[in-house]
């Protein structure tokens, strides 16, 4: 186990009017550490990420971030500590990749003060970090779905928090990208910080994650090192397919044969 | 940003020149010279010229507060269209779509109805303002669930609530018809305009149109990030149901009042934040100040057509649609590909 947690989530219960969404989940993230949640369609994953950003507000139990529990913070402290990815993320509006990265600094910035050498700093690191610095001046609506999703992790970067989440951020992602976008995340996890991410593609979470958090239901059904969770057994029970999982130097490989019925 | 600065110059340069030029031009012209120069002594004072007292009444008290009001009344709707837009984020929302000149409209035409033609000087500008707030309070409380409001709730309710305005309206309209002088001038509000507009009425809209854009134009960051989504603007710290309730309200007291001393005048919040954008990108903190700028030479224009073209009862509000309307098309068609992604 490494560092301090950055988030903590105990007992989370959330619901749409009488649909129970979220049955009482603990969860918890800590520096240095890179966790997927995973977990069928409609297990809660995206609806878990908003809880924990304190854009839904549960229906019980309780979230910390950065030690402090997140009903104290405001929106502005909320997005100091963590930021977010989200998927299939679209805008009408013709916004320069360096203006939209720019915007990661909304909450260090006050109505009448303009962005200081900090700022331009951060922007520019977090552009350079993710290789989109050379397409600074083009519109964003004009790149494509692989180049949005970088300036949108640009954008988290450029935030400065301690810990990033991120809500299906390969979703419309080929494999080429997809991975370059997780390389990028686990970087900056290796540099310290701690991430958790909803990912339905399950070699990748396997892949590059420290953990997984295997939700089904509403509630969590493991949590651990992705050789111990992800078993046959879990396939089945879980995801509701006949798998085979094939440990091949330290990589996992996961091979579907059909589904359980 | 240099692009930006450039186009903030050229309309302001525009803009003076327009204003002294509005001033010259009337059933009287004065020469452009003699219309600066009185315009110079009674802004600053210091020893009258060689005019006749009759140009500077003429000038100062006539038409002085119509060209100001048109500076102010087109600054005012750009602004506020611009910020609806926004919001919305949709490039179609003008300053009306919650019900704001519905209900102005509908207060003017009821003020002019209980009371006559023989109106008081400012209450139909009071009435047109209640109305105009009452619409667009409404349309919020019932677009409003615990302390949400969805866009397109917010849409469909304020096409509702201007349905059933208008038709109270058209309704008044026809009580009134039997008597010819409060249906013309029921008919001449509706269509918008600024005849007869004196310092008074300037008094009414100027602050409540400068003290709005410049609150709008404070939010402009706030603006800029909900442009790209409500949760992505506060996964970076803006309290956005706080930020979209304050914006709404604000820019419909200015729409509110705009309306309210110049009747219904369409397009120049829709059209004006358009042309902007494509100058200058979607940026708010450029985009606000400029279409300011741009509403107001626009409706100064738009006032001095009225003025000086051969036309008898040519109305406000017909000439901003009928130059505005075909010039929006014609970008509509020539930047097709850009507006799209706009």
């Amino acid at each position: 186990m490494s560092g301090e947690p950055r988030i903590r989530a105990r007992d989370l219960r959330f619901a749409y009017g009488a649909r129970a969404v979220l049955r009482g989940l603990d969860v918890e993230v800590n520096a240095g550490e890179l966790v997927a949640i995973v977990g069928p369609n409609g297990a809660g994953k995206s609806t878990l990420l908003r809880v924990l950003l304190g854009f839904l507000a549960p229906a019980g139990g309780s979230v910390e971030i950065g030690g402090r529990p997140l009903v104290a913070l405001d929106r502005r402290a909320i997005a100091r500590q963590a930021a977010f990815v989200q998927q299939g993320f679209h805008t009408e509006f013709a916004f320069t990749v360096r203006e939209m990265v720019a915007m990661g600094r909304t909450p260090y910035l006050g109505r009448f003060r303009p962005e200081g050498a900090a700022d331009r700093d951060a922007i520019l690191q977090a552009m350079e970090e993710t290789g989109v610095l050379r397409m600074a001046d083009r519109p964003f609506t004009e790149l494509s779905g692989g180049e949005r999703q970088r300036v949108l992790l640009a954008r988290a970067f450029a935030q400065r928090t301690p810990l990033l989440l991120l809500d299906e951020p390969n979703a419309s992602l080929d494999l080429l990208h997809s991975h370059e976008l997780m390389e990028l995340v686990r970087a900056r996890v290796d540099g310290g910080a701690a991430a958790l991410a909803a990912l339905h593609d399950l070699t990748l979470a396997a892949r590059f994650s420290d953990r997984l958090v295997v939700l089904s239901e509403g509630r969590v059904h493991a949590d651990g090192p992705p050789a111990d969770v992800l078993t046959e057994t879990l396939m089945r029970d879980v995801f509701g397919v006949e798998a085979r999982i094939v440990h091949d130097d330290g990589a996992l490989l996961l091979h579907v044969t059909g589904s359980s019925g | 940003m240099k692009r930006a600065l450039v186009v903030a110059a050229a309309v302001s340069a525009l803009l003076a020149l327009s204003l002294v030029a509005a001033a010259s031009l009337g059933a009287v012209d004065l020469p452009l010279g003699r219309t600066a120069a009185i315009l110079w002594h009674a802004a600053v004072g210091g020893a009258p010229g060689d005019w006749p007292a009759w140009q500077e009444i003429v000038l100062v008290e006539v038409r002085l507060p119509r060209v100001v009001l048109s500076l102010v009344a087109g600054g005012g709707l750009a602004v506020a269209g611009a910020v609806m837009q926004g919001l919305f984020r949709n490039p179609m929302a003008d300053p009306g779509v919650i019900g704001v000149s519905g209900g102005a409209a509908f207060g003017a035409v009821t003020a002019l109805y209980a009371t006559g033609a023989a109106v008081a000087a400012l209450a139909v500008p009071i009435a047109a303002f209640a109305g105009a707030l009452g619409c667009a309070m409404l349309v919020y409380a019932l677009a409003t669930t615990r302390g949400h409001t969805p866009v397109s709730t917010l849409l469909l309710a304020g096409i509702a609530v201007a349905g059933i305005a208008s038709a109270a309206t058209s309704f008044v309209l026809s009580l009134s018809l039997a008597e010819w002088e409060v249906g013309r001038q029921m008919l001449g509000w509706l269509m918008g305009g600024l005849e007869g507009r004196s310092w008074q009425h300037v008094a009414m809209a100027t602050p409540i149109v400068v003290l709005g854009s410049a609150w709008l134009l404070v939010h402009a960051r706030d603006l800029d990030v909900m442009l790209t989504g409500e949760e992505s603007a506060m996964a970076v710290g803006v309290d956005v149901p706080r930020v979209k309730r304050t914006l709404l309200v604000v820019a419909s007291l200015v729409t509110a009042a705009t309306v309210a001393v110049m009747g219904v005048v369409g397009f120049v919040g829709l059209m004006v934040p358009h042309i902007v954008r494509l100058l200058v990108g979607p940026d708010h903190r450029r985009l606000l100040p400029i279409s300011f700028l741009a509403g107001a030479l626009f409706l100064v224009w738009a006032d001095l057509a009225v003025r000086a073209l051969p036309v008898a009862d040519l109305r406000l509000g017909v000439v901003t649609a009928m130059t505005g309307g075909p010039f929006f098309l014609y970008l509509l068609v020539r930047h097709r590909q850009r507006l799209r992604t706009l």
